[in-house]
């Protein structure tokens, strides 16, 4: 497997300012922006040569889809061409049909650009870009040509064609030439997770003080979740990962429950030091059920990541297990008002083209869509939006520069080729910049549509000025909509996911897991929304007990503890039953309620105690590895009972079992 | 003059079709070959199937006018 050349760049050869420059640059960033660049050129080229009408799109999208990372490179060109294909096919299905009512016609394309935005912040995963983009994509091919209906198949076929091309060139580039795997990232952050959560599981075996931990303990959390969201690349990798994609998703769901078990076991530990008597022989149950899980969890993932790292080697367990996919979390009200706040924005671009009569007001319309859509996933778009509208119009001096004053003096590809890759290759290693990279990406794409290259090469001053004046009116118009309709702050944030994930834990302990469902999905999505709050808690300072600052962690132990008592119901005499029913009714009102109710909470630890003295007489739990979450056994409910007791009421004095009063 | 097929009464150009069915046929080899545990032997498996991409494109290229007479022209 060739692998990318070590860019030790500071050759002892070089002058000294340019090795000073040199070690400026990101890592690896030269020689992804010679591959981004070439793919560009190739695209160009066959664009121009086999003359298809718009070659800068084809070009453009070579520079979209780049990702230094192959594999994310190949899915993004998967998930556009399906974006595009969806996209071009309702342009061309509405546009003629509509095109004599003008007003209509907007209507429609904005409320299917809505519709696909919404629909599409409802997955937070890559996938969602091929409903994004479909929805813009028609808005592109429409708005432009609404004067020329007869064209529409025509502009939306060239468009599909060379984002096919361009796709297809800069998957090749990418794949071919020195790939940098999916595999080759990932690897070694699972590795340094496993490594993490064992420090983690020791720290407890040793009685660290836990409140030290806690921090520690979200990066897991976060770091689990990023992990997943780049495995979702893995199938269209360049390693031999993709073949055993099911071994990487036993691993990550494995990780994903390993957080609640070892902070579970923490807990667990931590109250066993001022108790006695029964309740510390229950407590000591439910830490030692707890540490034979996390023993059985680390051992079974660092048997998977050998079988991952490894082809010789044979995952440790047998891979039939319930192949639940890991869901996130989705905020299905943002994604409504993201998608009625786009609607709005295109419909006030749409008014304002039809009422002044604009001839590039079309162009200016659709950008609005593209602008609003790229960043509607974040809390607060309107400095992303910006901050892009910024870039891409820093796009611009450069372009017109190379049209009236470079190119008219230029023929041939050759020389066309030359001229345009050195500032695109210098721009292009900020490519893989974390920060600067979005920017650099967008000053390409400012660049190359502004250039706009035609066959026959046209440098008419009009056009560019007023194409380009449709960006700064959409960036403007975006940016206005998205503030007065949908920026929610930080906070505000923060208390939708919280009150989320208590909505879902009161639906999971009233209605037990959806038919079908799998727990998977709960346990991933309660794990979401904890990283979701941890990130955006990030820079502020974690109060100990507030209730955002424990929130979350504490919610995806009680997802575990709801499943276990659910499970031993299944198969409880019926005296247990009833007091096992109290439980978890009392638990749907603790987490529908917002503020706690006192006599409610007495009510509910007073249900949890009847429970437990019931269950006194039951046999000892097993332990067991994944099935802890997929098929409990019926005797881990005590435990279960035990965990929820201190998850819910910490402070509550010790369970005494004499008196269930 | 351009090969073109004619699909449902619209003309397109021979290529993107046969490069089509030529990525199918690729796909259907690439999943062969993985069942087979051949790619323990390869050396770069994106060339090796880009080289089986650009085969099958060829065939296809060669054999479908031949086997389809009177569609192509």
């Amino acid at each position: 497997m060739p692998s990318a050349p070590a860019l030790t760049l500071p050759k002892p050869g070089l002058p000294g300012p340019v090795r000073a420059v040199l070690a400026l640059l990101p890592p690896g960033g030269l020689l992804h922006s010679v591959k981004t660049v070439a793919a560009g050129l190739l695209a160009l080229w066959i664009a121009l040569w086999v003359g298809l009408p718009m070659p800068f799109w084809a070009m453009t999208t070579a520079f979209i889809i780049t990702n230094p990372l192959a594999g994310a490179t190949r899915s993004r060109a998967v998930y556009r061409l399906g974006g595009t294909v969806i996209g071009g096919a309702v342009a061309v299905l509405l546009v003629p049909m509509l095109v004599d009512w003008p007003e209509l016609l907007s209507l429609a394309l904005a409320l299917w650009l809505g519709g696909a935005l919404a629909v599409s912040l409802l997955d937070r995963s890559p996938r969602s870009y091929v409903l994004m983009l479909a929805g813009y994509t028609s808005t592109l091919i429409a708005f432009p040509a609404v004067d020329r209906p007869e064209a529409i198949f025509d502009l939306a076929t060239a468009r599909v064609t060379e984002i096919v091309l361009g796709i297809t060139c800069s998957t090749l580039v990418h794949s071919l030439f020195w790939p940098r795997s999916v595999a080759s990232a990932l690897g070694p952050r699972l590795r340094g997770w496993l490594a993490d959560a064992r420090a983690w599981q020791a720290d407890i075996g040793r009685g660290a003080d836990p409140a030290a931990l806690t921090r520690d303990r979200r990066r897991l959390a976060v770091d689990a979740i990023e992990c997943a969201q780049l495995a979702l690349h893995v199938p269209y990798d360049t390693s031999r990962w993709r073949e055993v994609t099911g071994v990487l998703q036993a691993l990550l769901r494995r990780m994903l429950l390993l957080l609640p078990v070892l902070s579970g076991l923490a807990d667990r530990r931590m109250a066993l030091r001022g108790a006695s008597g029964a309740w510390a022989g229950l407590l000591e149950e439910s830490a030692r059920l707890r540490e034979d899980q996390a023993g059985a969890l680390l051992a079974e993932c660092e048997g998977l990541l050998r079988a991952l790292e490894h082809p010789a080697a044979s995952p440790p367990i047998a891979l039939d297990e319930p192949r639940g996919a890991i869901a996130f979390h989705a905020d299905p009200g943002t994604a409504l008002l993201s998608g009625l706040s786009v609607t709005v924005a295109t419909l006030i671009g749409c008014a304002l083209w039809i009422g002044t009569g604009w001839v590039d007001g079309g162009t200016a319309v659709a950008m609005t869509g593209v602008f609003c859509c790229l960043f509607a996933a974040l809390d607060n778009p309107v400095p992303s939006i910006l901050r892009f509208g910024v870039a891409l119009m820093c796009g611009i001096p450069l372009s017109g520069f190379y049209l009236f004053a470079v190119l008219p003096g230029v023929d041939g590809f050759v020389p066309l080729a030359l001229l345009l890759s050195f500032p695109l290759l210098v721009i292009g290693v900020l490519l893989v910049h974390p920060r600067w990279g979005a920017l650099g990406q967008a000053m390409i794409i400012g660049t190359c549509s502004g250039l706009a290259i035609q066959e026959s090469f046209s440098a008419d001053f009009a056009h560019f000025l007023n194409g380009n004046l449709a960006q700064v009116v959409a960036i403007a118009l975006a940016a206005g909509t998205t503030a007065a309709m949908r920026t929610i702050g930080q906070d505000m944030a923060v208390a939708r996911l919280v009150r989320r994930m208590r909505r879902e834990v009161a639906e999971l302990a009233a209605r037990g897991p959806r038919a079908g469902a799998s727990p998977f999905a709960v346990l991933g999505r309660a794990t979401d929304r904890l990283v979701q709050v941890t990130q955006r808690l990030g820079s502020l300072p974690l109060a100990g007990d507030a209730p955002e600052g424990e929130a979350g962690l504490k919610e995806v132990r009680v997802v575990m503890n709801v499943a276990m008592i659910q499970a031993l119901r299944a198969t409880a005499a019926p005296v247990l039953d009833a007091a096992l029913e109290q439980v978890l009714a009392g638990i749907a009102g603790h987490y529908s309620e917002l503020r706690a109710d006192p006599a409610r909470e007495a009510e509910l630890l007073r249900a949890i105690d009847v429970a437990l003295a019931l269950t006194l007489d039951l046999a000892p739990p097993r332990a067991t590895g994944i099935a802890g979450l997929n098929e409990v056994p019926p005797e881990q409910g005590r435990p279960g009972l035990v965990a929820l007791r201190r998850n819910l009421f910490p402070a509550a004095p010790a369970f005494a079992p004499g008196d269930p009063a | 003059m351009i090969a073109e097929y004619a699909i449902g009464g619209v003309y397109v150009a021979a290529a993107p079709v046969e490069a089509c069915m030529a990525l199918i046929v690729t796909l259907l080899l690439h999943r062969l070959l993985v069942a087979g545990r051949v790619y323990r032997w390869v050396w770069h498996p994106m060339l090796f199937d880009t080289a089986l991409f650009i085969l099958a494109w060829a065939v296809l290229a060669a054999a479908l006018p031949a086997l389809l007479p009177g569609t192509a022209a």
